[in-house]
């Protein structure tokens, strides 16, 4: 398992704002403004029915750490509690798998335009909050180079 | 229960007695917010790791997360083996988990909680018998 980048997970109640997250940390998505609502409804990850626990992949960020978000309802601090100690059981380290909690980051609107089905209203959420999801999710990305490898490498 | 049921500390055709459940590790005395922890409970005769884990309301989430970390990580699917007792749990089980653990009552939610395990212990017993080719299998 030696010279692994770290795995990014990135979740929400919904899956909606961990998809986006991961999809700014990606580098799809402008960082300083929220895309128009056009392309807003386009987006790949603005699902309203997703599995909860499942493992989404977006891809593999520049450093070539792979990126996954996923839905698990009301059970963030659950799910990374469960990650870590699963990680523990392999000899894995913590940082193996970053779960990144992206829910509290946003407007609560968008909560609850997923729970009403209305995407306007998880758009008007998503305008308040992008610059904050934004920052937060470079600062993530730039928080780690990876575990059991050298800095700025990523696995072949 | 399942987990002691499972290692051989429960003998499944004798009912235990509360003393006897009390003595169990973890048994209603996991610390708040350590839901979620997956903790070691000891290896059966076949040389088997045994994990406990509380997982709340998460249901098939919990399942889905685990097994697709397993995919993420390319750790071998095979040597992970997910046996879920919740739909075991009955209300005694639940009100006395949720006073004893969330409310810190454990004078009235401890004594429920026996009653509840004692109420479906022979449903774990057979649980765990009838599982138990999973674990036996090629060994």
């Amino acid at each position: 398992m030696a010279g692994r980048p770290v795995i990014f997970l990135y979740i929400c109640p919904t899956g909606t704002t961990a998809a986006l997250a991961a999809a700014l940390h990606l580098e799809q998505l402008p960082p300083d403004r929220c895309p128009p609502w056009e392309e807003f409804l386009a987006l790949p990850g603005l699902k309203l029915n997703r599995e909860r626990g499942k493992l989404f992949f977006a891809g593999r960020d520049s450093a070539g750490r792979p990126i996954y978000y996923a839905a698990v309802g009301p059970h963030g601090k659950l799910a990374g509690q469960i990650t870590t100690s699963f990680l523990a059981l392999w000899g894995l380290p913590g940082e193996a798998v970053k779960v990144m909690e992206a829910g509290g980051r946003v407007s609560s609107l968008v909560f609850w335009g997923w729970r009403l089905k209305s995407y306007l209203l998880m758009y008007w959420g998503l305008r308040r909050s992008w610059r904050g999801l934004s920052r937060w999710v470079s600062r993530a990305k730039d928080g780690d180079g990876g575990w059991g490898m050298e800095p700025g490498k990523a696995d072949p | 229960m399942a987990a002691a049921l499972h290692l051989g500390r429960l003998d499944p055709n004798r009912l235990p007695s509360g003393r006897e459940l009390q003595s169990l590790p973890y048994f209603d005395r996991r610390p708040r917010g350590m839901e979620g922890w997956i903790l070691f409970l000891g290896r059966d005769e076949y040389r088997n790791e045994i994990y406990v884990v509380g997982k709340r309301s998460m249901g098939e989430t919990f399942d889905n997360l685990i097994v697709d970390l397993i995919r993420a990580l390319d750790l071998p699917r095979e040597e992970v083996l997910l046996l879920d007792t919740a739909p075991l749990v009955n209300w005694p089980l639940a009100v006395g988990g949720f006073l004893s653990r969330r409310m810190g009552i454990t004078s009235i939610g401890r004594p429920l909680v026996i009653w509840g395990l004692r109420r479906i212990f022979a449903r774990l017993a057979a649980f765990v018998r009838e599982n138990r080719p999973l674990w036996q299998a090629d060994r």
